[in-house]
C-alpha cells in the first residue's frame, strides 16, 4: 500500500517535472521569436577641459586695468596697457573689447612678446614686479586687423536698429529717451586668434590695449566716466 | 514478518530517494542543454520553423542602416562595419542577421565629431545623425528606439568591458559616477531642429521613444530618420527662449519641451549641475540674472567634471518592433 503511494507520488513529481520543461521551452521559443532587434553605435572623443583667462604683465593676476593714469597732457597722445590672454587645450580664442563712447578715445590692440632685457632699439612699455624685475613690451607691431565693430553706428556710438543692432536685446522697449547713447557701449570683436605657439601646454599671448585720443580732448575741461571691458571666450568649435 | 516489511519499505525508500534525485539531476541537465540548443538556434538562424508544434521563427523583419564615408574614427576594436546594400544611388551599411549590431556610418552632415581625428565632443558642440529603417515585410509596425549614451574612462586591457582606441583601453563608467549622471544633461538629444522652431522632441536616454520617417521611400523599401544632438556651452541656453543660442523658441505661447526641460533640471540637478552642497535655486523661466549666474557656475563645474573624467561617448540605437 506504502510502495503504490510512494510510486504514485514518484509518477506525479516527474509529470510535473516534465510539464514545468515544456512550459519552459515554450516560453523560451515566444521570447527567441519576439527578440529581434538592431543596434547601431558610434563612438566620439570627449574634449579635456579648456582654461583661459586674462591677465596683466608677467601674467599676474589683475581685476582692473587701471586707466584712471591716463595723462591726457602728454605729448604723444597715448596711454598704453599690457595684458595677457592665457590658458590651455585651446587653439583659438575670440578676443572682444568693449567701452562706453563718453570720452572720444580710439582703442587699439597690438600684440606684443614679452623680454626681460631691455631692447636696444624700437619703443617698448616697462613694467618692473615688486622684486625688482623689469619686463618690456615692444610697441612697434601692427593693429589687430581681422575685428570688426558688431554695434557701431556711422555717428560712432551704439547702433539701434538693424542687423547690428544689440540694442534691444539689452534695454528692450527704452531707447534713446531712456539710455544715454554715450552710455551704451560699442563692441569690437577680433575672431578665432590663433594662439601663437601651440606647442605650449599653457599658452601667454601679450597684447598692448592702447588709447589715443586728439589735441582737443586733451585741452578739454570736461570731465568723463568711460567703461573698458576685455573679454575672451574659446573660439566655437 | 512485519519486521522484514518494514525494511524492505525503508530500503525501497532509499532507492526510490536515490532514484528520484538521479532523475532529477538528468532532468535539470536535459533542460540546460535544450535551452542553450534553442538559444543557438534562434540566435543564429533567421529562418526557422518548426512544422509539428506548428511554431515558427521568422526572419528580421526590419534592418538599421547608415550611409556615409566611413565609420567614426573613435570606434577602435569595437568597429565593425555593416553589410553593403546599394539602395538609389547610394550605399547603405545595414545590420543583418549575422551582425545584429554595427557601426554608425558617418560624413560631414551626419556625424558626433568624430569623422576626424581633430574633431571632439565638448560644450558648445552641435550635430545630427542620420539613420535609415529598411522594412523586410509589408506589415512592419511601428519601431519603439531607444538612445543609450556611453561615458568611457581610461581603463587597462583586463578591465571589464573595455575598448580599445588608438592604443589604449578605455572602460565604461558605472552609472552612478557623477561623470555619468552630468552627461544625461549635458548631451541632448532631439527629434526636430530649425532655426524658427529650434529643438523640439527632447529624447532621453535609455527611455523608448517612436520618431516620424522624415520620408518613406516605398519603391525603395527605406524610411529616413534623423536625431539631432546639442552640448549647449552655456546654461543660459536652457533657460532664456528665443536668442541665437537658446535651445528653444522664444514664440508665444506654451512650449512643452521648454516646460519639461525645466521640470527635469529641478528634478535631477545632478544631471545638470556640480554645487559642492551649496543650494541650487529654482529654475525658472523669469529667474533672476543672479541666479542664472549661480546655476552657470555649476554647469560650467559640470562640464569641467566630464571633460575631466570622460575620455570617450558611445552612443547607442536600438530599434525593436
Amino acid at each position: 500500500m506504502g510502495n503504490e503511494f510512494s510510486i504514485q507520488k514518484n509518477k506525479m513529481r516527474i509529470a510535473l517535472s516534465v510539464l514545468l520543461t515544456a512550459i519552459l521551452l515554450v516560453c523560451l521559443l515566444c521570447l527567441a521569436w519576439f527578440y529581434n532587434n538592431r543596434n547601431i553605435y558610434t563612438f566620439a572623443h570627449v574634449e579635456s577641459p579648456s582654461t583661459l583667462a586674462i591677465k596683466g604683465y608677467n601674467q599676474t593676476t589683475v581685476e582692473q586695468i587701471s586707466l584712471s593714469t591716463v595723462d591726457l597732457t602728454n605729448d604723444s597722445h597715448t596711454a598704453s596697457f599690457v595684458f595677457c590672454i592665457t590658458g590651455s587645450n585651446i587653439e583659438k580664442y575670440d578676443l572682444e573689447l568693449a567701452y562706453t563712447t563718453n570720452v572720444p578715445f580710439t582703442y587699439t590692440i597690438r600684440p606684443t612678446t614679452q623680454v626681460t632685457v631691455r631692447p636696444g632699439s624700437g619703443d617698448f612699455l616697462t613694467y618692473t614686479s615688486d622684486d625688482g624685475t623689469s619686463y618690456y613690451y615692444g610697441t612697434g607691431q601692427g593693429a589687430l586687423s581681422q575685428g570688426k565693430y558688431v554695434n557701431k553706428n556711422s555717428e560712432g556710438i551704439a547702433e539701434t536698429s538693424g542687423e547690428n543692432d544689440r540694442h534691444t536685446a539689452a534695454y528692450d522697449a527704452y531707447d534713446r529717451n531712456y539710455v544715454q547713447k554715450n552710455a551704451e557701449p560699442v563692441y569690437y570683436l577680433f575672431e578665432k586668434n590663433a594662439v601663437r605657439d601651440l606647442n605650449q601646454s599653457n599658452f601667454v599671448d601679450y597684447y598692448i590695449l592702447e588709447l589715443t585720443w586728439d589735441t582737443d580732448i586733451a585741452t578739454s575741461h570736461q570731465k568723463e566716466t568711460d567703461l573698458v571691458y576685455l573679454l575672451a571666450a574659446n573660439s566655437t568649435p | 514478518m512485519s519486521e522484514d516489511v518494514s525494511a524492505k519499505s525503508t530500503k525501497s525508500k532509499k532507492e526510490l530517494r536515490k532514484e528520484q534525485i538521479q532523475h532529477i539531476v538528468l532532468a535539470v541537465i536535459a533542460l540546460i542543454v535544450i535551452i542553450a540548443l534553442c538559444w543557438a538556434w534562434f540566435v543564429s538562424n533567421t529562418r526557422v520553423s518548426g512544422t509539428g508544434a506548428q511554431i515558427s521563427s521568422q526572419g528580421s523583419r526590419f534592418e538599421l542602416a547608415t550611409t556615409g564615408a566611413n565609420t567614426g574614427v573613435y570606434d577602435g576594436n569595437k568597429k565593425v562595419e555593416g553589410t553593403g546594400k546599394v539602395i538609389g544611388d547610394k550605399t547603405y551599411y545595414t545590420t543583418s542577421g549575422e551582425k545584429t549590431a554595427v557601426s554608425w556610418m558617418v560624413g560631414a552632415d551626419s556625424n558626433l565629431k568624430n569623422t576626424s581625428k581633430n574633431q571632439t565632443l565638448q560644450p558648445n558642440s552641435s550635430g545630427r545623425l542620420d539613420f535609415s529603417v529598411i522594412p523586410l515585410v509589408d506589415d512592419l509596425g511601428t519601431l519603439n528606439f531607444t538612445l543609450k549614451v556611453i561615458p568611457y574612462g581610461v581603463g587597462t586591457v583586463s578591465d571589464e568591458g573595455a575598448v580599445q582606441i588608438d592604443g589604449a583601453y578605455y572602460v565604461p563608467l558605472s552609472e552612478a559616477e557623477e561623470a555619468s549622471q552630468l552627461l544625461m544633461g549635458h548631451l541632448l538629444f532631439f527629434s526636430s531642429y530649425n532655426q524658427s522652431s529650434k529643438y523640439v522632441g527632447r529624447l532621453m536616454p535609455s527611455e523608448t521613444f517612436q520618431l516620424t520617417p522624415l520620408n518613406t521611400s516605398v519603391a525603395k523599401k527605406l524610411q529616413n530618420y534623423s536625431i539631432y544632438w546639442i552640448w549647449p556651452g552655456y546654461f543660459d541656453q536652457y533657460v532664456t527662449r528665443g536668442t541665437d543660442q537658446s535651445l528653444f523658441s522664444g514664440a508665444e505661447g506654451s512650449n512643452l519641451d521648454y516646460q519639461n526641460m525645466l521640470t527635469n533640471i529641478n528634478n535631477q540637478s545632478a544631471h545638470f549641475f556640480i554645487n559642492n552642497n551649496a543650494s541650487i535655486p529654482r529654475v525658472r523661466e523669469d529667474m533672476s540674472s543672479a541666479d542664472i549666474g549661480i546655476c552657470s557656475n555649476y554647469y560650467n563645474n559640470g562640464d569641467e567634471t566630464i571633460g575631466t573624467n570622460v575620455r570617450y561617448v558611445e552612443l547607442q540605437l536600438t530599434a525593436a518592433e
